[in-house]
């Protein structure tokens, strides 16, 4: 078996076709003999047994009537004659009711016996039908050799049927194998051609058939092949020059870009330490500001204990001139002034601390940073009838987050310090500054917004930008809303952005939630 | 009783018949073809339209002269051989009367005519197709006359049908009957 199936992969597509198509026309064939040959032996067997009984009933009658009128004479020549119409019949007798053969015929030879089981043997009863009674006897023995002779006839015709599809069928497979080797060629030189060699003549062919055209086809398909690759060849020259060309000129502009790379590193360093040297600078102006910013809510915090000193000082001066001074009321005016100076001091301290830059990131609530920012700066902004709304809006509390504080309160403080510049400034009718504190989706959005007719167009697209400022008497030094904004986005990833609503200008301030916060809002 | 006066009526005109000069018509029937006739008498009425005449009893009358009366008797005998129980349930009755009496042949199916002069044929004949009754004779040289049966007697022997005289009488024969008889189509026949 595995034999068999090994020759079978050996052979080719073509063998396997033609070996098919063999089996299959010889299978038809075969099959549509045998059942034409059944049927037509079927046929025949009943049309002689037809034949036979319509015999019998036809001259069973005529018998039967001369034999009841006693035209015994009639009756042999009518059955003579019936025996030279039928040659098959080897035996015809004919016995009357007693049993006596009135009528015999006999051809049987060696090779024709009568044998009464056999189905060519026919034996009827010949009933006289007025009577109603049975006056005689049929014998027949019908010969079939005719139905032999037809037989072999048949085989003979299937032979030659065979035979001829055969042949017809060897003719075609020659043909067949012919046109697959014509094939084959063209697909052998095919394969070995060369264009640059040319080892192939592309000639067509005259034919007109399905070869032909396939064959027309593969060769002008390989024409085509041939005429394309010489055109590659030339393009595949042109190109080679073209890419020597191009790679020196590559290799040229490359040292080029490597000299402007050396300058430019040299460039973007010498930029990089001006940039650093202008934001030293940036930030010592920023420091030097906020300490005027201090030094300025010092004083004024510093006022008031400074002026109950001074009236306790001349009340102690007085007291000393007109009567004398105890030591209780010493005490007591000492201890007013400690009291005083406590309260100083730790204003200082609050100050201090806060300008003084966070190292480590604390959490803190927004709300109470910036309230923090309004006690401590609240006095000027009192001063001036400024009033700062706190409100937050949001299910939560209290909004914490991590981060510096005091650089956010820094943020909040120059904003604030801006709003009330342009209060001033542009003397506004609406003396208010509103904060608002709400958690969205993307953070804690604080927006400060003033009434004090915005901020000009050309001057809000860059707001942020070093020393732009929007005060008129050139106060301003144009670095903190710049220094805000590296606050908010480098320290603290938040963003910044400003714009001009109801009469006024509105700073939205978004800072990220840690991923805590984010998870509880 | 009755059986021996008829035998004794036969063996009488026998002898008278053998000793008179009339007998050599006698001589003429031969017993074989008789007996054939007898055979076929009710045959032809049973296979022909005439069968539809029957009431009862299959009617034949035989036409005789007074010389072939013991004839007559003769076939009379050999048709109640041959059916001795009638044929398909019907009982056959046989009438034998001179050619002067054929009225008495009035309610016959079949009239079976010996031999005589041509008078008695011809006016046999003329009754028998006023009649619609189907005529056979012995002598086959009377179909000539308008007899319609009768029996061919030549290497074999076969019944002798005059068509012409069949179809002018408008009598039907069974298929059966044609194919075992021979045709008589004229004098030239």
């Amino acid at each position: 078996m595995r034999f068999k199936i090994l020759l079978m992969k050996k052979f080719g597509l073509e063998t396997k076709v033609v070996i098919s198509v063999v089996l299959l026309a010889f299978f038809i064939f075969l099959f549509e003999r045998y059942e034409v040959t059944t049927n037509i032996t079927k046929q025949f067997l009943e049309t002689e047994k037809s034949r036979n009984t319509l015999l019998i009933n036809t001259i069973s009658p005529i018998i039967s009537l001369n034999i009841s009128l006693g035209l015994l004479d009639a009756n042999k020549e009518y059955l003579d004659e019936i025996i030279q119409q039928n040659s098959d019949i080897l035996m015809l007798k004919i016995l009357n009711k007693d049993g006596v053969t009135i009528y015999e015929h006999q051809a049987v030879d060696k090779e024709n016996r009568v044998k009464k089981n056999d189905e060519n043997y026919f034996t009827q009863d010949i009933r006289d039908n007025t009577m109603n009674e049975s006056v005689a006897t049929v014998e027949l023995y019908i010969s079939d050799t005719r139905y032999k002779k037809l037989l072999k006839h048949n085989t003979k015709t299937s032979i030659e049927i065979f035979l001829i599809v055969l042949v017809v069928l060897l003719f075609f497979v020659f043909i067949i194998k012919k046109e697959f080797s014509f094939l084959k060629d063209l697909s052998s030189n095919i394969l070995k051609y060369d264009p640059k060699k040319n080892n192939f003549p592309l000639l067509e062919t005259k034919r007109n058939d399905e070869v032909g055209i396939i064959h027309n086809s593969i060769i002008s398909m390989v024409k085509k092949i041939a005429t394309y690759t010489d055109l590659l060849d030339e393009l595949n020259n042109s190109l080679e020059l073209k890419v020597q060309e191009r790679t020196q000129s590559l290799i040229d502009t490359n040292n080029q870009l490597n000299e402007y790379k050396e300058n430019l590193e040299e460039k973007v360093k010498k930029a990089i330490q001006e940039r650093e040297k202008t934001n030293l600078l940036l930030a010592q102006q920023s420091k030097m500001a906020s300490l005027g910013e201090m030094l300025a809510s010092v004083s004024h915090q510093w006022k008031q204990p400074l002026s109950v000193i001074s009236a306790i000082n001349l009340n102690l001066k007085v007291k000393s001139q007109l009567t004398v001074v105890t030591q209780a009321m010493i005490d007591k005016n000492t201890k007013a002034i400690d009291n005083q100076l406590e309260f100083m001091t730790h204003t200082l301290k609050d100050f201090s601390d806060f300008f003084m830059p966070d190292k480590k990131m604390t959490e803190f609530s927004v709300k109470d940073s910036i309230t923090g920012i309004v006690t401590l700066f609240g006095s000027e902004y009192k001063d001036n009838n400024i009033n700062i709304n706190i409100n937050q809006k949001t299910t939560a509390n209290n909004l914490s987050i991590l981060s510096y504080n005091n650089e956010f309160r820094q943020v909040i403080l120059n904003i604030l310090s801006n709003a009330k510049d342009a209060i001033l400034q542009n003397k506004a009718s609406r003396k208010e500054i509103d904060i608002l504190i709400a958690s969205t989706d993307n953070g804690i959005d604080i927006s400060i917004q003033d009434y004090a007719g915005g901020i000009e167009g050309s001057v809000k697209d860059n707001l942020f930008e070093p020393y732009i400022t929007t005060k008129a008497d050139s106060n301003g030094t144009g670095i903190g809303l710049y220094m805000s904004k590296r606050i908010i986005e480098d320290s603290m990833h938040g963003k910044i952005k400003v714009s001009n609503q109801n009469g006024g200008a509105i700073f939205i301030i978004t800072l990220p939630y840690t991923e805590e916060q984010h998870g509880e809002i | 009783m009755v059986k021996f006066k008829q035998n004794f009526i036969r063996l009488f005109l026998s002898i008278v018949l053998m000793l008179n000069v009339s007998a050599l018509h006698a001589l003429s029937y031969d017993d074989d073809i008789l007996n054939i006739y007898s055979k076929i008498l009710p045959r032809f009425i049973i296979m022909s339209s005439i069968k539809e005449k029957i009431k009862d009893n299959v009617e034949i009358c035989i036409l005789y002269d007074d010389i072939d009366a013991l004839v007559a008797l003769s076939l009379v005998d050999k048709v109640k051989s041959n059916y001795p129980k009638g044929i398909k349930k019907h009982k056959i009755n046989l009438l034998t009367t001179t050619y002067s009496n054929i009225t008495k042949c009035e309610n016959a199916q079949l009239v079976f005519m010996f031999n005589s002069n041509e008078k008695n044929i011809n006016n046999a004949v003329v009754f028998s197709n006023k009649q619609s009754t189907l005529t056979m004779s012995y002598d086959a040289a009377l179909l000539e006359n308008g007899v319609e049966i009768s029996l061919f007697i030549g290497r074999k022997v076969l019944p002798y049908i005059n068509m012409g005289a069949i179809i002018n009488n408008k009598i039907e024969l069974d298929n059966l009957l044609l194919r075992i008889s021979k045709i008589y189509t004229g004098k030239d026949n």
